[in-house]
C-alpha cells in the first residue's frame, strides 16, 4: 500500500516537473521569440527610415522643376511645400533644383539644366534679366511649359504667371504705408533688392498710392534704396548707414524682400529706433510675427503661399490636360497687423 | 504514455547525454541560424540600397573621353577621335540606359534621370557639332560645341552631386548598418545567454534524471553497507545503465534479506536441536544423579549386605540370606551398568532380583511371569530400562488394586527387531494418561519412596538416543482398571550403539 502511494507521489512528482519544465520552456521560448521579432522589427523600422525615400516605388507622371532664387529661404520653403503637396496629388514629382554644392549656377543655367533634362515644367521666379528671358524662351521652345511666380516676365514667353502683380502689390503697400503716416512723418523709405526686377513697378506704384493718398499740403519725401549688386550681405551695411544718419534716417522704412525686412528689423533694434522708425515688412517669418505681435512693427504684407505653390501646380497640370492655361494666376495678399497676427501665429504653430 | 516513458526508459545513458548535447547544440544552432539570417537579410537590404547600376566614375570617365574625342574631332577632324567618339558614344547611351528614367519619389533617381536626360541632351549637341563639322559649317559647329561644352558641364555638375548625395546617403546607411549591428551584438549576446541558460537548464534537468537515480542508489548503498536492508529503493522503470545497477541492486538486496531470512531460520533449528541436546543431557545427568543417589557408599552398603547374608546363613536363617543376597546384587548390578549398556540376559536378571525383593516387601503379592525365546540374552540394549518398567507396572498397576495382581514379562524375536512387553492387569490407564506419559508430561513424584527413580519417560529418552530412532515405546490399555501393557522394540544389533 505504502509503495503503491509512493509510487503516485513519485509519478505526480514527475508530472508536476514535467509541467513545470514545459512552462519553463514556454516562457523563455516566448520570451526569446519577443526579443527576436522585436529585434527585426525594429532593424526593418530603421532601415525603412534610412531607405525608405530610395525604396520608395511611387511613380510619376511627369516631372517639374521648381528653381528658386533663395531656396533656402522660408518664403521658398512654403511654396515649394505647398506646391509639393499638390503636386503628389496630381500625379506629378517636384524637384526644387538649386543649390547644386559643385558650382555657383545663376538661375539661367538651371533653368537651361532643367531644359536639358528634359523636365515637364518650370516654376521659377524670373530675375528679369535678358539671359532669364532667353531661358524662358528656349524651354517654351523645347515644349515645356514656364510657370512665373511671384515675379513675373511678361516679356518672355512664359506660360503663365502665378502672384501678384506689382500694381497691385504696389498698391497694397501704398495703402499701407498711408495708414501709418502721421503729421510727423517726413521720410518714407524703400528698400529695393537687386533681384527683386520688377520691384521698381512696385514701387512706382507705391509712391503714386502714397502721393495720391496724402492730405493736401502734406509733404513727405520718398525715395527708394537699392541693395548694392555683388553683395550679399549688402543689406546690412546699408541698414546701418541710413539708420545711424539722422539726416537720412526715414520715418517709415518698407521692405518688400523676406530677407530685407528681417535685416531691417534687426537694424531698427541694434540700433535702437524702435518706435522712431516704422517698418512695414514682407512676410510672414517667425521673427516678424513676433514683432507684430509686440507692437515693434506695425505692419507685415505677406502673400499666401499655398495658395502660390497650389496655384503653380494647377496651372501646368491644366496646362497639359487642356493645352492651354490662363496667364494670370492671382494669390492673395493678407495684412498682418496686430489686431489678426495671433490667427497667423496659430497657423503657423499648426 | 506508459509506453513512451518506456522507450524513454530504455534509452541508455549514452543516449541521453547525446540527445541532450544535440537537443541544446540545436537550439544554439538554431538560434544562430535565425541571427545570421537576419543579419543577412539586413546585408541584403543594404547592399541593394549600395548598389547602383552603374559606376559614377566609369560614367564620368567615359562623358570626358566623349568629351575629348568631339573636341579633338572638331579641332584636327581626324578619323580615330570621331571612331573613338563613336565608339564612347554607345558606350556612354549603354552606361544610360542602365540610369533610372522614371519620375519616382526619389532625389537621387530623379537627378540620375535627369543626368540620363542631360546627357542625352548633350549627346544631341555633340551629335549635331560632329554633323555641322562634316557639313564644314564652322560658326554652327562652334557654337554647337559650346553648348554641348555646357551640356557637358551641366552633366559633369549633375554626377557629381549625385556622387555626394550617394556619399551622404551611404554614410547614412553606414551609420544605419553600423547601429543594427551594434543592436544586433546586444541582442545576439542576449539571446545567446538566454539560450546558454535554457540550455544549461535542459542540461541540469537531463543530467539530474541521470545522475538522480545513481544518488539514491548510492544512498541506499550506504544504507547497506550500514546493514540495514529494509531500503525504500523502487525498482525503476528506466532501463539505461543506471536503470540496470538499480534493479539488480533492489534484487541483491532481496536475495540477500531472503538468504537472511533462510539463514536465520536455519540458525534457529540448529538451536532448537542444541536445546534439545542439552536437554537430553540434562536427563541423563538427573538419571545419573539419581543412581548415585542411590549409591551412597554402594561398596559399603554392598559389603554390609554381604556380610548380613553370611549371618543369615550362620544363622540358618537361609531365606533371609537369599533376600539380601539378591539385594545385593540388585544393586549392584544398578551401580555396575550405570555407564550405560547391558545384556538383555542382566536386565533380565535384574528384573528378577527386583521381583523377588518386592515379593520379600510385600509378602509374595506379586506375581511375576516371564516367557524369554531362547539365544537372547546377549542383546545389547540401555541398561536398566526393564527394572522401571516392571516397577511402574506394580507402582502405578497392581499395588493398589483389590484383585491379584500379576506381571507378564515377554521377549520374543520379530524381524529385526526384539519385542519385549511388560503388561499387567492393575490399574489400567486413560487414552488421555497415555499420551501425556509419552508426551513426558507425568512425571513421577519424588515422594514415591518405592521407586529406583527412573521414570518411564527417562526410558524412553534413552531408547532414543540409543537406537536414534523415535517410537520405540508403546503403552496399550483398554482403560481404567483394565491393565496396562508396555511394549518396547529393540532393534537388534551386533555392536552396541554408544555409550549412554
Amino acid at each position: 500500500m505504502r509503495g503503491q502511494a509512493d509510487e503516485r507521489t513519485r509519478k505526480k512528482k514527475r508530472k508536476q516537473s514535467g509541467r513545470s519544465l514545459v512552462l519553463l520552456l514556454v516562457l523563455l521560448g516566448a520570451a526569446m521569440s519577443a526579443v527576436l521579432l522585436g529585434w527585426r522589427y525594429y532593424l526593418r523600422q530603421i532601415q525603412q527610415d534610412g531607405i525608405a525615400g530610395y525604396a520608395s516605388d511611387q511613380t510619376y507622371d511627369r516631372h517639374y522643376v521648381m528653381i528658386a532664387d533663395d531656396s533656402s529661404s522660408l518664403l521658398w520653403q512654403d511654396i515649394y511645400q505647398n506646391a509639393k503637396r499638390a503636386a503628389v496629388e496630381c500625379g506629378a514629382y517636384l524637384e526644387l533644383l538649386n543649390d547644386w554644392e559643385s558650382v555657383e549656377y545663376e538661375l539661367t543655367d538651371y533653368m537651361n539644366i532643367a531644359v536639358a533634362s528634359k523636365v515637364d515644367g518650370i516654376i521659377v521666379k524670373p530675375d528679369g534679366t535678358v539671359k532669364m528671358r532667353q531661358a524662358i524662351n528656349a524651354a517654351e521652345a523645347a515644349g515645356i511649359p514656364v510657370i512665373t511666380v511671384l515675379e513675373d516676365d511678361s516679356a518672355s514667353d512664359r506660360t503663365s504667371f502665378v502672384g501678384v502683380n506689382s500694381y497691385q502689390l504696389g498698391t497694397v503697400y501704398g495703402t499701407q504705408i498711408l495708414s501709418c503716416v502721421d503729421a510727423d512723418t517726413r521720410q518714407i523709405t524703400v528698400l529695393l533688392n537687386r533681384s527683386d526686377a520688377g520691384k521698381d513697378l512696385v514701387y512706382k506704384q507705391l509712391r503714386a498710392t502714397v502721393q495720391e493718398g496724402l492730405a493736401r499740403g502734406q509733404t513727405i519725401g520718398i525715395n527708394s534704396l537699392t541693395n548694392t549688386p555683388g553683395s550679399f550681405f549688402g543689406a546690412e551695411e546699408l541698414l546701418r548707414n541710413l539708420l545711424q544718419d539722422e539726416a537720412q534716417r526715414p520715418d517709415i522704412l518698407v521692405c518688400i524682400n523676406e530677407t530685407d525686412s528681417e535685416c531691417a528689423y534687426y537694424a531698427m533694434v541694434d540700433y535702437n529706433q524702435v518706435g522712431s522708425v516704422k517698418l512695414i515688412g514682407y512676410y510672414q517669418t517667425e521673427r516678424m510675427l513676433a514683432a507684430v505681435q509686440k507692437g515693434i512693427v506695425p505692419i507685415v504684407i505677406t502673400l499666401d503661399t499655398a495658395q502660390l505653390g497650389t496655384c503653380s501646380i494647377e496651372a501646368l497640370e491644366e496646362y497639359y490636360s487642356m493645352g492651354y492655361v490662363s496667364s494670370y494666376f492671382s494669390v492673395d495678399l493678407d495684412i498682418i497687423t496686430q489686431e489678426n497676427v495671433q490667427q497667423f501665429l496659430e497657423t503657423e504653430t499648426s | 504514455m506508459e509506453e513512451k516513458a518506456g522507450r524513454k526508459g530504455r534509452l541508455s545513458i549514452r543516449v541521453k547525454l547525446l540527445l541532450t548535447f544535440a537537443l541544446t547544440a540545436a537550439l544554439m544552432f538554431g538560434i544562430n541560424l535565425l541571427l545570421y539570417q537576419e543579419v543577412n537579410r539586413s546585408m541584403r537590404q543594404l547592399d541593394a540600397v549600395y548598389a547602383t547600376n552603374v559606376s559614377l566614375n566609369e560614367l564620368t570617365e567615359c562623358l570626358e573621353e566623349t568629351q575629348g574625342n568631339i573636341y579633338t574631332y572638331l579641332n584636327t577632324k581626324s578619323s580615330d577621335s570621331l571612331e573613338d567618339y563613336y565608339r564612347n558614344e554607345q558606350r556612354l547611351r549603354d552606361m544610360l540606359a542602365q540610369l533610372n528614367g522614371e519620375n519616382v519619389e526619389n532625389e537621387r533617381k530623379m537627378l540620375e534621370k535627369n543626368i540620363r536626360n542631360m546627357a542625352e541632351t548633350y549627346l544631341a549637341s555633340a551629335e549635331e557639332a560632329v554633323q555641322a563639322k562634316r557639313g564644314r559649317n564652322v560658326e554652327r559647329y562652334g557654337e554647337l560645341f559650346d553648348r554641348a561644352q555646357q551640356y557637358y558641364q551641366y552633366v559633369q555638375s549633375a554626377v557629381y552631386r549625385l556622387n555626394g548625395m550617394q556619399f551622404r546617403s551611404n554614410s547614412d546607411n553606414y551609420t544605419i548598418l553600423l547601429n543594427s549591428l551594434n543592436y544586433m551584438e546586444i541582442v545576439s549576446s542576449g539571446i545567446m545567454v538566454a539560450a546558454a541558460v535554457v540550455n544549461l537548464l535542459l542540461l541540469m534537468l537531463l543530467i539530474r534524471t541521470i545522475t538522480e537515480p545513481l544518488r539514491q542508489l548510492a544512498l541506499s548503498a550506504n544504507e547497506v553497507a550500514a546493514g540495514n536492508f529494509d531500503l525504500t529503493l523502487q525498482d525503476t522503470e528506466s532501463r539505461d545503465e543506471v536503470g540496470v545497477v538499480q534493479h539488480a541492486f533492489v534484487k541483491m538486496v532481496q536475495s540477500i534479506r531472503e538468504y537472511i531470512d533462510r539463514t536465520r531460520e536455519s540458525m534457529e533449528k540448529e538451536q532448537k536441536m542444541m536445546e534439545r541436546e542439552l536437554l537430553m543431557e540434562t536427563h541423563l545427568k538427573d538419571a545419573q544423579l539419581k543412581y548415585l543417589q542411590a549409591q551412597i557408599n554402594p561398596h559399603f552398603l554392598f559389603n554390609s549386605l554381604n556380610a548380613g547374608a553370611q549371618l543369615a546363613m550362620m544363622e540358618d536363617a537361609e531365606k533371609t540370606s537369599i533376600f539380601i543376597e539378591k539385594m545385593a546384587d540388585f544393586f549392584r548390578y544398578n551401580v555396575r551398568r550405570s555407564e550405560g549398556t547391558a545384556t538383555l540376559g542382566e536386565e533380565l536378571e535384574a528384573v528378577d532380583n527386583y521381583v523377588y525383593i518386592l515379593n520379600v516387601r510385600f509378602a509374595g503379592d506379586i506375581h511375576f511371569e516371564k516367557e524369554v525365546a531362547p539365544f537372547l540374552e546377549d542383546v545389547q540394549l540401555p541398561s536398566m530400562i526393564l527394572q522401571p518398567l516392571v516397577e511402574n507396572a506394580v507402582t502405578h498397576g497392581i499395588r493398589d488394586v483389590d484383585w491379584e495382581g500379576w506381571i507378564f514379562l515377554s521377549v520374543e524375536p520379530a524381524g529385526d527387531e526384539l519385542r519385549i512387553c511388560v503388561r499387567d492387569n492393575g490399574a489400567g490407564m486413560t487414552e488421555e494418561r497415555i499420551r501425556e506419559v509419552l508426551a513426558g508430561k507425568a512425571r513421577q513424584t519424588e515422594a514415591d519412596g518405592g521407586s529406583t527413580g527412573i521414570g518411564l519417560d527417562n526410558v524412553i529418552s534413552r531408547m532414543e538416543l540409543f537406537f536414534g530412532r523415535k517410537n520405540l515405546v508403546t503403552i496399550l490399555s483398554d482403560g481404567p482398571g483394565k491393565g496396562t501393557e508396555v511394549r518396547l522394540r529393540i532393534p537388534v544389533r551386533s555392536e552396541p550403539r554408544g555409550i549412554i
